[in-house]
């Protein structure tokens, strides 16, 4: 995994450059980008946290080889499930991710085809919003 | 010396299994090793590289060095132990006990870990976050003294006396160790012993053979066990996922890694989410609140042959283990351990509970069989050199 995190200074400049009515604008640079090749093994279902809410933004980019990839994000609030997105059988995402509520959010990553899927991931993380690695 | 005490708690034992004492090394035992040769790694397909530190590189004649000695009874202080007595190939190398028992018969406040993969691992023995090297670990059951395990404390010299004095190791740990005129040190006894560890992989079970592309490598069931492994009703991979079935491992490309620890809601005395003294977990280095009964993820690696389960075996059998995490903790009604779990306040968040049909528990178990490797437990490199 690599990410790339802007210096403080530019950060807080984004940040306190978005107050106000938009949230974490997300045509300003990211304040952190995370890249990496996920290996997933056939039926195997991997998930990252990310952590944030309403003012934060985070785009991902999930690129794959077949359309065997199904994706989602969720959290567990209250012992209950929140569903943000889910999609099954892509080959490619490209998805804006605004939390709804301030909550660890896990991105969740299945290979439902019977062969490894490494899926190229790109994170770009606006506002305060962090990611976790893979739990 | 709090972490001297703390590093103490690896957990061996069972006086039945204890190997061979010094008149049993049988005369034609296949003592002949290849010094100097680089060691190959027999990796199973998909598995990465461990890692190795730097100051004890591996190979093959101190692997082998490593192997008599983790079978030896000169290790133990009253020569009726070794590593083995704890760690059974047959049994993915724990032994079958709730709780280890010492070389002197004491009991341990903890279950024997499996050994399985143990060369991947960033954190060691089930709640310590200070052991992160397996040279560290392997100085804890030998010499540590809470609890007694092997019970060498305070005969260092002793050891090395004993090992001088078998007329098959002064040359054994020449051959290993070239570059030095007294190579038989306590430090090289535990080099050699952390680089038997670091090749007892086990990664050629059914289930790797159906991760590997061979659909027919498992049933329908075990798939279907797997899937919901995989499923967001249970969450299991979350703690247990991966090519180890456990959540901190390191290798080659990825040399550093998060310590996680897990309350799952085993105990919580009177409602305070205590655990059993002695039983607390990461709590007893930290003494933080939100540290109690916080325990590594052991691995699912051969998980069929490993009962019984949990820090402290207080689950017999893998439907008890599935039954606690069903109820998202275990009640206990009576006793000095009662409480319901389930609300303990430490507890992992992702234990939510769950309903099992009898169709899904039959898969799960088809899905924990599928990860029983026969070859590991079988395998003659692993196998005690002392026997004929």
């Amino acid at each position: 995994m690599a990410t790339l995190t802007l210096p403080a200074a530019a950060a807080v400049a984004l940040a306190t450059g978005c107050a106000g009515e938009h949230p974490a604008a997300i045509d300003a640079m990211p304040r952190q980008v995370v890249t990496e090749a996920k290996l997933i093994f056939t039926h195997e279902a991997v998930e990252a946290v990310l952590s944030g809410g309403p003012d934060d933004r985070a785009i991902i980019r999930l690129t794959a080889p077949t359309a065997t990839l199904d994706w989602g994000i969720h959290a567990h609030a209250d012992g209950h499930t929140q569903n943000v997105v889910n999609e099954t059988a892509r080959s490619a995402v490209d998805y804006e991710f605004a939390p709804p509520l301030s909550a660890r959010w896990f991105l969740r990553l299945q290979n439902q085809g019977d062969a490894a899927l490494s899926v190229d991931v790109q994170i770009e993380l606006f506002g305060a919003i962090t990611w976790d690695d893979w739990q | 010396m709090l972490i001297a005490g703390s590093l103490a708690w690896g957990a061996c034992g069972d006086a039945s299994s204890a190997v061979s004492a010094d008149a049993s090394i049988a005369d034609d035992a296949p003592l002949a090793i290849d010094g100097g040769l680089p060691y190959v790694w027999d990796l199973p397909p998909g598995f990465p590289e461990p890692l190795v530190p730097a100051n004890n590189p591996m190979s093959a004649a101190k692997v082998e060095l490593g192997r008599r000695l983790f079978y030896e009874t000169r290790m133990s202080a009253n020569r009726t132990y070794s590593c083995a007595s704890c760690h059974d190939q047959a049994r993915a190398f724990t032994d079958g006990l709730a709780r280890a028992i010492g070389s002197t018969g004491q009991l341990h406040p903890r279950s024997s870990m499996s050994l399985a993969n143990v060369g991947y691992l960033g954190r060691f023995a089930w709640g310590n976050p200070l052991l992160t090297e397996l040279e560290t670990q392997a100085v804890v059951p030998i010499f540590g003294s809470e609890p007694v395990e092997l019970g060498l404390m305070n005969l260092e010299a002793e050891l090395v006396v004993r090992l001088r004095g078998e007329p098959r190791y002064p040359p054994l740990f020449a051959t290993v160790f070239p570059d030095v005129t007294d190579p038989i040190t306590v430090e090289n006894v535990v080099k050699a012993i952390a680089s038997f560890e670091r090749v007892l992989i086990s990664g050629r079970a059914p289930f790797d053979r159906y991760r590997n592309g061979d659909p027919t490598a498992i049933s329908d069931a075990a798939k279907r066990g797997y899937d919901l492994f995989n499923s967001e009703k249970l969450e299991c991979f979350h703690c247990h996922g991966g090519f180890n079935f456990q959540d901190v491992n390191k290798y080659v490309g990825h040399p550093t890694v998060e310590a996680r620890f897990h309350n799952t809601g085993l105990y919580n005395l009177g409602g305070t989410g205590a655990y059993p003294a002695g039983g607390e977990g990461v709590y007893e280095l930290t003494g933080i609140a939100s540290d109690m009964g916080r325990f590594r993820a052991p691995t699912l690696r051969n998980i069929a042959v490993t009962a019984p389960y949990f820090h402290d075996g207080s689950a017999a059998t893998l439907d008890d283990v599935l039954d606690h995490y069903a109820a998202a903790g275990r009640t206990i009604a009576t006793g000095p351990d009662a409480g319901n779990g389930a609300l303990n306040p430490y507890k992992d968040s992702l234990i939510v509970g769950f309903t099992l049909t009898a169709d899904e528990r039959a898969a799960l178990h088809a899905f924990f069989d599928s990860l029983t490797d026969d070859s590991f437990l079988t395998d003659p490199r692993f196998t005690d050199p002392w026997r004929p």
